[in-house]
């Protein structure tokens, strides 16, 4: 499988006003997890995507996608 | 969720604690790393009668340098072992990125330890007896670094 995963965590972030260490204290992660999977560096467990998405009352194909779609 | 104080009572959450706590690990693992890479080098200085040359001065120095901060950074892993009582063991930790970065750290050790095995196993016959003497330190000293190096890369501070 040769497919890129992007992310549209930070202007979520952005339209909540909400800075990493926000984002990465209300799901229970540390900042470097969220600056890491915004930047494509990690990609997150399932688990955090769907925290992420629960946290921003969305789904998660709206917050993760393919690069190439 | 799970919060702490730290030693300066600001409030932060446990998984930003496992991030300094590992970051501190690492840095220690770097020097004891460091210090045992230095103990060879300073024994085969030594064999080679190079003293003159100024290294084993500045070596000595560097040497009791790490030393000063390695204890001070026992000192304060200890200190976060009291105060944090929610921290627990690395494997068990529950922030997904600091169990990745542990990980790869993990990796990156088996493969440097693979390695300097395979470097060790080559040497020619003339160097064997120098070396067995300080294969104990080199083997460590690859082991150490090879963790600490990639894990302090992997969790290098960046802004957002």
């Amino acid at each position: 499988m040769n497919k890129t995963l992007d992310n549209n965590i930070a202007k979520f972030r952005s339209k909540h006003k909400l800075s990493q260490q926000d984002l990465a204290d209300a799901i229970g992660v540390s900042r470097k997890t969220i600056s890491t999977v915004e930047t494509g560096r990690f990609t997150p467990s399932v688990v955090i995507a769907l925290s992420i998405a629960e946290h921003f009352e969305t789904n998660v194909e709206s917050l993760f996608y393919f690069e190439d779609e | 969720m799970n919060r702490v104080k730290n030693m300066t009572t600001k409030t932060v959450s446990l998984p930003q604690l496992e991030y300094t706590h590992l970051k501190r690990n690492a840095l220690l693992t770097l020097l004891v790393g460091a210090l045992f890479l230095m103990d060879a080098i300073y024994k085969i200085v030594a064999h080679f009668d190079m003293s003159a040359s100024g290294l084993v001065d500045t070596l000595t120095f560097i040497f009791v340098a790490c030393i000063i901060y390695c204890g001070y950074l026992v000192l304060s892993l200890v200190v976060d072992g009291l105060n944090l009582k929610g921290l627990k063991k690395e494997r068990d930790f529950s922030d997904e990125y600091s169990l990745h970065v542990i990980r790869k750290g993990h990796e990156y050790a088996l493969a440097c330890g693979v390695f300097i095995a395979f470097v060790f196993y080559l040497v020619p016959d003339d160097y064997v007896a120098m070396l067995s003497e300080n294969m104990p330190a080199i083997f460590l000293a690859f082991l150490a670094l090879g963790y600490a190096i990639p894990t302090l890369i992997l969790l290098r501070e960046d802004h957002e």
